[in-house]
């Protein structure tokens, strides 16, 4: 315990700073509030905590990207200190984006709506071409992106090229296989998103005793959201078969088990499947978060909604817990990238001209402290 | 020779007409070191449109030609350079078609060795595969034929199996794994034929990947397994045949593509460098170094190619520019050494190259510590085999370091670590080891005077006459050591008695000197002292004065160790003579540890002497005056077996 504590002391008392310092009600107000000219010179003038404003104009086509650019060397320099398993895990963890990034991609390419250029695609980190990605980079400090560069991809086979020494050549050869004879699109989804989760589960592995236990009960956490997100969105949007949701569906969760993936993925309607987890603890907030809504109108759009707020509701949770280790630092990380995703939608808000009470209902804040 | 070659800075301006024929030239016959012309001129971009587009051009050649020599497995030193090689030209056109129709011919081959390297190694996964099944007398083919069953063959990601088996629980499915492979297993699924489109969601989202097998394919695992025997031989022999083909196109074209490779890369580095130089609309601006032995060669080739049109400025360096490159400049058996000085770094334009005496004098050390006639030849014999592999320089300085040990061999009397065949031409470290320590010291401190006396003339030849004169390897240092030694000396021979007063006062006056450098700095370079403050300049030259006192006390009898090498040798010698005899015997037996003896302290002892020998280079000699630093003469050659 002393020497977690002697460890890990400065560290915290710079993370509690941050934690009290994450932008909530009062600043995404005052934020929405701004006409749209103002929103950007308001955000350069007065920042979220720690974050180096990058040079965001109103014509930059590249907003994401240096978004989260500023986000990701935050999170770099706050745990810079950190042993190299440690340092892994959050630089693995915050690889969630390049995930995206690739499943984007390869939905521009198979959908046939992609140049060499990658212009239309709204990449988070692999770039566009005002701000190309980031170079291979193997020194102990990797960021998280993309280790190659996939400008002028525009088909799967120089994709599966592209990826041939990247953790991503697996999972991408063998849903290429499978779309190529079938067809299946989610294939590139599942397969990418599995073996995320298989290798983060793996770093949490390789975590020293002291630190796993928390993390790993945190990450189950957050297999279970995917999992529910996942698995409503097949259920009802796509209308899988539930064989096929429950092998797209990940092990790893703490509260769905096996049995209850297959009763979700049987499940006749929406609000049959919420009354499926009514008893778990997701399940309870997931019903008292949808209260307001109408049976019949509910959409997977809700729950989903409903997931966002619960995943922010176990990552606060988390910063309750023992303070000196890893935990905290993992559910700060998770809890400033949904600030980062608000002030993105801010941004994003004001340019398409919504109402201020819009963009407000959109961020999905959770409920103020009394 | 102790300088390296004096060089001359030279500025050429010319026409855009003269450009091309004068670089040719530079890359051909010149030693010009190129260097990037000063921005101070105004001018346009690097490079011009077109020169840029000839660049770009020429690079892509020379990648498309390199693979071709890849696939060949030729290289451009197998073919002599011709004046072919060297059209230099923005039009590519010529070499471009030559390749292309080369190219075409090479194709095809490539594409079926390609084709069937694929196949092969289709065939082998399919082995893999099957392997285990290789007992199963049962058709595969009939395995598709189940009229009441639905069934698949494939692999499945390990991680996924268990979920497969769990999502089919409810179906009656049977999944029968049977390999495992990498990252893989190879599984056989049933269920019922009603549930036939629930297997195949399931497998999908598994990602399954059917077995098919070729039409070749038929029968029994074990038939098949024969049957993919069969094509991987057809297919070796393709490939064999594949092989003959391209060893002929080899010869065809192995000429003319090294003659193209050539070709492409001159044009390559001509419109490279043309990128360092200043241009305007119709000028050039060439910028370099050169050996001043060239300048007059170089004056009447600019005159000739460009009719007098250009305008040539040469200008001497400031001795002190760390810009000058340093070409060394010795004869050339002391050339091989060079290696050994640029080990521990490029000499200074402005300082001395003390490759001659490094080249001596390691040598001596070498053979003194490694000193065996048969050992030395036997080490010259390697050296030659490095020779075989294109190791010019190892190779010449391990033969005459090999015959310097013969030599030595010869004056100590040793053959193959037998003391008792030949007599010392000299004496016999063995039996003189007092002896032998003396002259080690004696040589040792021979060196470190040379190292001194070089570092006083580099210091001097700069301008820094405080350090020249009263620095620890200045003049005082260099009075206070032939004092040291000659107490030394005195002490040993006579005694501590005939050491006299007058021989401290002779060494206290130059450490005086050594401790007062900072305010002797003062004056005579005009710098002004770092620390002004008087009991902080008295500390730190008691520190310079005890330090020096420790260090040349320190680096001659570092010195001793030849001494004990020689003895080491000698002594490892005779203890593998001492185990041949007592625990061998005579006989076959014996022999074997004579030979592996002898040949483990060549090996081993040769390597380790050698280490020590350089050692004593770097720490005792060259730190005395070495500051390195200096930048290496690159002349700009178009082609590697120009001579300059």
């Amino acid at each position: 315990m002393i020497s977690q504590a002697r460890r890990w002391s400065y560290a915290n008392a710079r993370l509690r700073y941050y934690i009290g310092n994450l932008a909530g009600h009062v600043f995404f107000s005052e934020l929405v509030n701004k006409s749209p000219n103002d929103v950007l010179a308001g955000l350069a003038a007065t920042p979220p905590a720690g974050i180096e404003w990058p040079d965001i104009t109103e014509k930059s086509d590249n907003i994401c990207p240096l978004l989260y650019r500023a986000y990701e060397d935050h999170f770099l320099r706050l745990t810079s200190f950190l042993p190299a398993p440690l340092q892994e895990y959050v630089i693995l963890s915050l690889d969630h984006v390049v995930i995206y990034d690739l499943q984007l991609l390869i939905r521009h390419i198979v959908g046939k709506h992609i140049t060499p250029d990658h212009r239309e695609v709204a990449f988070i980190t692999l770039g566009t071409p005002t701000s190309p990605a980031r170079p291979a980079s193997t020194d102990s400090k990797a960021k998280s992106t993309l280790p190659v560069d996939v400008t002028g991809v525009t088909t799967l086979e120089q994709l599966e090229a592209a990826l041939a020494r990247t953790p991503f050549a697996t999972p991408y050869s063998r849903a290429r296989k499978v779309y190529e004879k079938e067809g299946d699109v989610l294939a590139f989804e599942a397969a990418l998103s599995l073996d995320y989760l298989r290798r983060l589960e793996k770093a949490i592995s390789n975590i020293p005793a002291c630190d796993r236990l928390g993390l790993r009960r945190l990450f189950r956490h957050r297999c279970d959201i995917k999992n529910l997100g996942w698995i409503l969105r097949y259920r009802f949007n796509y209308e899988l078969s539930e064989v096929e949701i429950f092998n797209y569906a990940s092990s790893f969760g703490l509260e769905l088990n096996d049995d209850i993936v297959m009763a979700l993925a049987g499940a006749g309607t929406l609000n049959s499947a919420i009354e499926t987890i009514a008893h778990l603890p997701m399940g309870r907030f997931i019903k008292a978060t949808i209260a307001a809504e109408r049976p019949d109108a509910l959409k997977v759009i809700d729950v989903e909604e409903a997931l966002e707020q619960y995943w922010e509701h176990i990552h606060r949770t988390a910063l309750c817990g023992p303070p000196f280790g890893l935990l905290p630092f993992a559910a700060y990380l998770s809890l400033k990238e949904r600030e980062m995703e608000r002030v993105r939608r801010v941004i994003t808000g004001k340019q398409l001209g919504l109402d201020p009470k819009r963009i407000m209902n959109g961020l999905l804040l959770p409920p103020e402290a009394s | 020779m102790f300088r390296p070659a004096a060089m001359v800075h030279i500025d050429i301006l010319l026409s855009q007409k003269h450009l091309l024929p004068m670089v040719e030239y530079l890359g051909r016959h010149s030693g010009i070191h190129l260097t990037r012309t000063s921005s101070k001129v105004v001018a346009g971009p690097a490079h011009s449109r077109e020169d840029s587009l000839a660049l770009e051009t020429y690079r892509r050649l020379c990648e498309r030609i390199s693979k071709l020599m890849n696939f060949f497995g030729i290289t451009p030193q197998e073919h002599p350079a011709t004046d072919d090689d060297y059209p230099i030209s923005r039009d590519a056109s010529d070499l471009t078609s030559q390749i292309e129709a080369i190219e075409k011919e090479v194709e095809e081959v490539q594409e079926v060795s390609s084709l069937l390297q694929q196949e092969n190694e289709r065939m082998n996964l399919l082995q893999r595969q099957i392997q285990p099944m290789a007992l199963l007398d049962v058709d595969l083919h009939l395995f598709g034929e189940f009229s009441h069953v639905a069934k698949a063959l494939g692999t499945v990601p390990n991680e996924m199996l268990t979920r497969l088996r769990r999502s089919l629980s409810q179906y009656h499915a049977i999944i029968i794994p049977l390999t495992k492979l990498e990252d893989s297993t190879v599984i056989a699924a049933f269920t019922p034929l009603r549930h036939e489109e629930v297997l195949r969601q399931a497998l999908r989202s598994a990602f399954f990947h059917e077995i098919s097998f070729p039409g070749r394919l038929k029968g029994t695992p074990s038939r098949v397994l024969h049957t993919i025997d069969e094509i991987r031989k057809e297919n070796n022999e393709g490939l064999e045949e594949i092989e003959r083909e391209r060893k002929q196109l080899k010869l065809r074209f192995s000429r003319q593509l090294a003659g193209l490779w050539r070709q492409a890369e001159n044009n390559r580095r001509t419109f490279e460098s043309i990128g360092l130089f200043l241009k305007t609309k119709n000028a050039y601006l060439v910028t370099g170094w050169l050996p001043a032995s060239s300048v007059e060669t170089l004056k009447q080739q600019v005159d000739n190619i460009t009719s007098g049109q250009a305008v040539l400025r040469f200008s001497e360096p400031d001795k002190t520019d760390r810009e000058v490159p340093t070409k060394l400049d010795n004869p050339p058996w002391i050339r091989n050494f060079e290696l050994l000085t640029k080990g521990y770094g490029i000499p200074a334009y402005d300082e001395h190259d003390p490759t001659l005496i490094l080249a001596l004098s390691s040598l001596v050390m070498f053979g003194a510590m490694f000193a065996d006639f048969a050992h030395g030849l036997a080490l010259a014999a390697i050296g030659l085999l490095l020779a075989r592999w294109k190791l010019k320089q190892p190779s010449v300085i391990l033969v005459s370091a090999g015959l310097s040990s013969a030599l030595f061999g010869l004056l100590f009397g040793s053959i193959f670590g037998r003391e008792d065949l030949i007599a010392p031409l000299w004496f016999s470290p063995m039996h003189s080891i007092v002896h032998s320590f003396k002259i080690s010291c004696c040589f040792g401190a021979a060196l470190v005077i040379a190292g001194i006396l070089f570092n006083i003339s580099n210091q001097a030849s700069r301008g820094k006459f405080s350090a020249a004169f009263a620095g620890k390897f200045g003049f005082a240092g260099l009075a206070f050591y032939i004092v040291f030694l000659w107490a030394g000396v005195l002490m040993i021979t006579r005694g501590f008695d005939a050491v006299g007063a007058y021989h401290f006062a002779l060494l206290a006056i130059p450490l005086a000197v050594i401790g007062l450098r900072e305010p002797i700095e003062a004056v005579t370079d005009k710098e002004a002292p770092v620390n002004s403050s008087f009991i902080t300049i008295c500390f730190e030259s008691m520190v310079e004065v005890f330090e020096t006192v420790v260090t040349f006390f320190s680096n001659t009898l570092s010195f001793v160790r030849i001494g004990a090498f020689a003895l080491c040798h000698a002594g490892l010698c005779q203890a593998v003579y001492v185990l041949a005899d007592d625990v061998a015997g005579a006989g076959f037996l014996g022999l074997i540890v004579i030979i592996g003896g002898n040949t483990l302290i060549v090996l081993f002892e040769g390597l380790i002497v050698g280490i020590q020998t350089m050692r004593l280079e770097y720490y005792e000699y060259f730190s005395k005056f070495f500051q390195s630093g200096g930048r290496p003469y690159v002349p700009f050659v178009l082609d590697e077996t120009t001579t300059v």
